[in-house]
C-alpha cells in the first residue's frame, strides 16, 4: 500500500494550468461557441501552443516537459475539457509522456488508438488530423505514420465527428499495444476532460440562472434551480475527487475514471434543463459539453477494457 | 488505512494505534450493552479522563490553552484510528469542539483560565443550546430570552436536540438579548450552570424507540455578567465561528465513511450470502463511498496546504448524509431474512442523518448562495 497518496495538483501544475488558461482566454476569447465550432479548429492557437513547448509538458525535463505526474496532468485535461479546444492537445502531450527519452523523440502531433471494440472498430482520437502520428505505448515508437485517409495506403475508416471537440477516426484492426500505465494515463486523462467539460457547462448554467428573469426574478432565485444547480456542483466536486482516484490506485482506473464521467455527464444534463428552451438549441452550444463527455466515455470504456 | 499523508503522519498515526491498543479497556472491548446505559457512561467519561493523560484531547488546540497545536491531517488521524479501534466515544466532544474553541477566540481571560481545563480534562460536561422547537433550519430566529437585570441575566424559554443534557454541568446557550437589534445581532451566548434549579429536562422519544436527545426548559435560569461570552448581542457570530472551526467538519465525514462502508461490506454479504441480489446499484453506491473518501481526503490536504479547494468542504455533510441514507435504505430493500431486525434499524435510524446538523435542504440553500453566489430566495 502505497504511504503517500497524492491528493492535489502540485504547486508547478496549478501555475502551468493558470498560464495555459491565460493563454487560451487571450486565444479563444469569449466567442460564441457554437461560431467557433463551426468555423473550424483554430491553426493560430495550434501554432501558439506548439510554440510554448504545451505539447510537451507531459514528458520530464529531459525530454522538455516538467515532469508532471498523472494528476498534474488531470489538472491540464480538465482546462482543456473546459475550453473545448478542438485541438489534439492533451493527445500529444500523452504520447509525447509515452515517448519521452526514447530515441525516436517527440512528436509535434500524436494520438493513440483505442483496442477493438465489440463491433471491431479500433478508434483513434484526432486520427484524421494533418500530420498526426499513432504511437503505441508499449514501444513507444513513432511508427504507424501513415494512418491518415489522405495519405496513400491510410486508413479507409470514417470519421465520427459526433463531438467536434474529439473527433475519432475509425482505423482497420491492429495490435494496438497497450500497458497497463498508459491506460491508467488515457482514462484518467479522458475522466478529467469531460469533468473540465462538465465545469463549463455548470458555468454557464450558473450564469444563466443569474440573468434569465420570469416570474420578476432571476431563475436562480427559486430554489428548484438553486437547489438543481446545488447538486450539480457537488457532482462536480465529486467528480473531480473521482479522477483523483483514478491517478491513484488500480481500483480508482476503471471506478474512479468512469465515475467522473457519469458525474460529469449528470451535470451536463442538468446544465441543459436550467437552460430551459434555449439548453436544447444548437446554437447555445450545451450540446457540444455533453458530446464531449459521452465521446470521453468512448475513450474510458476502451481503457477499461484494457485495464480488465 | 484510509488516510495517508506524509511520513511525518505516518509516524503520528503509529503512534496514536501504539497507545490506542493499550488504552482501550477490556471491558469496552467485550462490552456489548447500550451507549446510554450507566456502565457505558462510567467508562465513555474515563475514556475523557484517558485522552487527557494521553495527551489527545486537545490535539487542535493551541499549546498555550494545554492543547497539542496539530492540524486537521492529524486530528483526521487520530479519529480514524479511534473509528477502526473502535475505541469509545466521550462525553466531551461540544467541550472540545464547540465551547472551548468559542472561549479560545472570544471569551474572557477568566473565562478561559475557569473552563478550558476541565474540559481537556473530561472533568467538566458541557451541552449547547441552540436549536428550539420554533426554531430549527431558521436558528436565528430562537426566541429564548436573556433579559439584563442586576450583576447578569435572566434566561427563560427551551432548548430541543440538547445532547449529554443529562450528565453536561454546563450548556453553551444562545439566546435573545435583544428585541430591536437587527437579525444575527440580537443573539448573546451564555455559560448555563445546568445544575440550577430553573434547568429541567425531558427526554425525547425516537422514530427508533430510543431516547438520546432532550428538551431543556430554562425558567428564569440567572446568568452572571461574567457568563456571557464576548460581546452580547454578537452571539450568533461565534456560533458561526464555532461550528466553522471546531465542528469536525471532514473529520465528522471520515467517521461516517467508515461506517458507511461497514454497512456496504455488511449489505455484500447479505446480497451474497443470504440472497442472490444484483449488485450493479451496491457497486455503484461502493464506487461513491470511494469517492467520498478521496474527496474528504482532499479537503483535509488543502485545508492543510492553506489552499483555497478547502471551499469544496461544503458540500461534504450533503453528500455522506444522502449516501449513507440510500446505503440503509438499500440493505434495507434487500429484503434479507437473516439480518433483518439490523437492516430495519440501521434504515430507521438513518432519517435523522439527512435533518440533524442542518437539513440537506439547508445544506443546498449554503451551497447556492455561499459557493455559487445565487440570489437569496428566503
Amino acid at each position: 500500500m502505497p504511504v503517500t497518496t497524492k491528493l492535489l495538483p502540485s504547486a508547478d501544475a496549478r501555475m502551468a494550468v493558470d498560464a495555459l488558461n491565460s493563454v487560451l482566454a487571450a486565444e479563444l476569447g469569449d466567442a460564441p461557441l457554437a461560431d467557433r465550432i463551426a468555423a473550424g479548429p483554430d491553426a493560430g492557437l495550434w501554432s501558439t501552443l506548439s510554440d510554448g513547448g504545451w505539447h510537451l509538458i507531459g514528458a520530464d525535463s529531459r525530454s522538455g516537459g516538467a515532469d508532471f505526474d498523472l494528476l498534474d496532468l488531470t489538472a491540464v485535461a480538465e482546462l482543456c475539457g473546459r475550453w473545448l479546444i478542438c485541438l489534439p492537445l492533451m493527445e500529444t502531450i500523452l504520447v509525447n509522456r509515452w515517448l519521452a527519452g526514447r530515441s525516436a523523440g517527440a512528436v509535434a502531433a500524436g494520438t493513440y488508438c483505442l483496442p477493438a471494440d465489440r463491433s471491431g472498430r479500433c478508434l483513434a482520437p484526432y486520427g484524421s488530423w494533418p500530420g498526426i502520428v499513432v504511437v503505441r505505448a508499449d514501444r513507444g515508437v513513432a511508427g504507424d505514420a501513415a494512418s491518415r485517409p489522405d495519405e496513400p495506403g491510410g486508413a479507409t475508416g470514417t470519421e465520427d465527428r459526433f463531438a467536434p471537440s474529439l473527433p475519432m477516426l475509425t482505423l482497420p484492426a491492429r495490435e494496438t499495444g497497450w500497458t497497463d500505465e498508459a491506460a491508467a494515463d488515457a482514462t484518467a486523462l479522458a475522466a478529467a476532460s469531460a469533468v473540465g467539460a462538465a465545469a463549463a457547462a455548470m458555468s454557464k448554467a450558473l450564469a444563466y440562472a443569474k440573468q434569465r428573469v420570469q416570474f420578476g426574478k432571476p431563475i436562480g432565485q427559486q430554489q428548484a434551480i438553486a437547489h438543481r444547480l446545488a447538486d450539480m456542483y457537488t457532482d462536480l466536486a465529486l467528480a473531480r475527487s473521482a479522477v483523483c482516484w483514478a491517478t491513484n490506485d488500480a481500483d480508482g482506473r476503471v471506478r474512479g475514471s468512469a465515475a467522473a464521467a457519469r458525474l460529469a455527464q449528470t451535470v451536463v444534463d442538468g446544465a441543459i434543463q436550467v437552460h430551459g428552451g434555449i439548453g436544447f438549441t444548437w446554437e447555445a452550444g450545451i450540446h457540444f459539453y455533453l458530446r464531449h463527455v459521452t465521446v470521453c466515455q468512448t475513450i474510458i470504456r476502451g481503457c477499461a477494457a484494457l485495464l480488465k | 488505512m484510509l488516510t495517508s499523508f506524509d511520513e511525518k503522519a505516518m509516524d503520528f498515526r503509529h503512534a496514536v494505534r501504539d497507545w490506542l491498543a493499550t488504552a482501550i479497556p477490556d471491558e469496552w472491548r467485550s462490552f456489548g450493552g447500550h451507549m446510554q446505559s450507566p456502565e457505558a457512561l462510567r467508562m465513555r467519561r474515563d475514556w475523557d479522563r484517558r485522552l487527557y493523560d494521553g495527551g489527545y484531547a486537545g490535539l487542535t488546540w493551541p499549546v498555550e490553552y494545554g492543547g497539542r497545536g496539530l492540524g486537521v491531517v492529524e486530528e483526521a488521524i487520530f479519529y480514524e484510528e479511534c473509528a477502526l479501534a473502535a475505541a469509545p466515544e466521550g462525553l466531551g466532544r461540544i467541550g472540545r469542539g464547540l465551547a472551548g474553541p468559542i472561549m479560545m477566540a472570544f471569551g474572557s481571560e477568566e473565562q478561559r483560565a475557569r473552563y478550558l481545563q476541565p474540559i481537556l480534562a473530561g472533568d467538566e460536561i458541557w451541552c449547547e443550546g441552540l436549536s428550539e422547537p420554533e426554531a430549527g433550519s431558521d436558528l436565528a430566529s430562537l426566541r429564548t430570552t436573556a433579559r439584563p437585570g442586576q450583576d447578569g441575566y435572566r434566561v427563560s424559554g427551551s432548548k430541543i436536540w440538547t445532547s449529554y443534557a443529562h450528565y453536561a454541568q454546563y450548556c453553551l446557550l444562545l439566546a435573545r438579548t435583544s428585541d430591536s437589534a437587527p437579525r444575527h445581532h440580537n443573539l448573546g451566548l451564555f455559560i448555563v450552570d445546568m445544575r440550577d434549579p430553573g434547568v429541567s429536562l425531558s427526554p425525547i422519544r425516537q422514530l427508533t424507540g430510543e431516547a438520546d436527545f432532550n428538551q431543556t426548559f430554562l425558567d428564569d435560569v440567572p446568568v452572571a455578567a461574567a457568563e456571557v461570552i464576548g460581546d452580547a448581542s454578537e452571539g450568533w457570530k461565534m456560533v458561526q465561528y464555532g461550528l466553522r472551526s471546531g465542528g469536525q467538519g471532514p473529520t465528522n465525514a471520515l467517521l461516517r465513511y467508515l461506517e458507511v462502508r461497514r454497512q456496504l461490506a455488511r449489505a455484500r454479504q447479505c446480497a451474497t450470502e443470504c440472497m442472490s441480489s444484483d449488485l450493479t446499484e451496491l457497486e455503484w453506491l461502493q464506487t461513491r463511498a470511494e469517492i467520498l473518501r478521496i474527496h474528504i481526503l482532499r479537503v483535509i490536504e488543502a485545508r492543510a496546504s492553506g489552499l483555497p479547494e478547502a471551499g469544496e468542504a461544503g458540500i461534504i455533510k450533503l453528500v455522506w448524509s444522502e449516501l449513507e441514507q440510500q446505503v440503509m435504505r438499500f440493505g434495507f430493500d434487500l429484503g434479507c431474512p437473516v439480518h433483518e431486525a439490523d437492516w430495519r434499524f440501521a434504515y430507521f435510524r438513518s432519517h435523522s442523518v439527512t435533518i440533524a446538523g442542518g437539513t440537506s435542504e439547508i445544506q443546498r440553500n449554503i451551497i447556492s448562495t455561499r459557493a455559487l453566489s445565487l440570489p437569496r430566495s428566503w
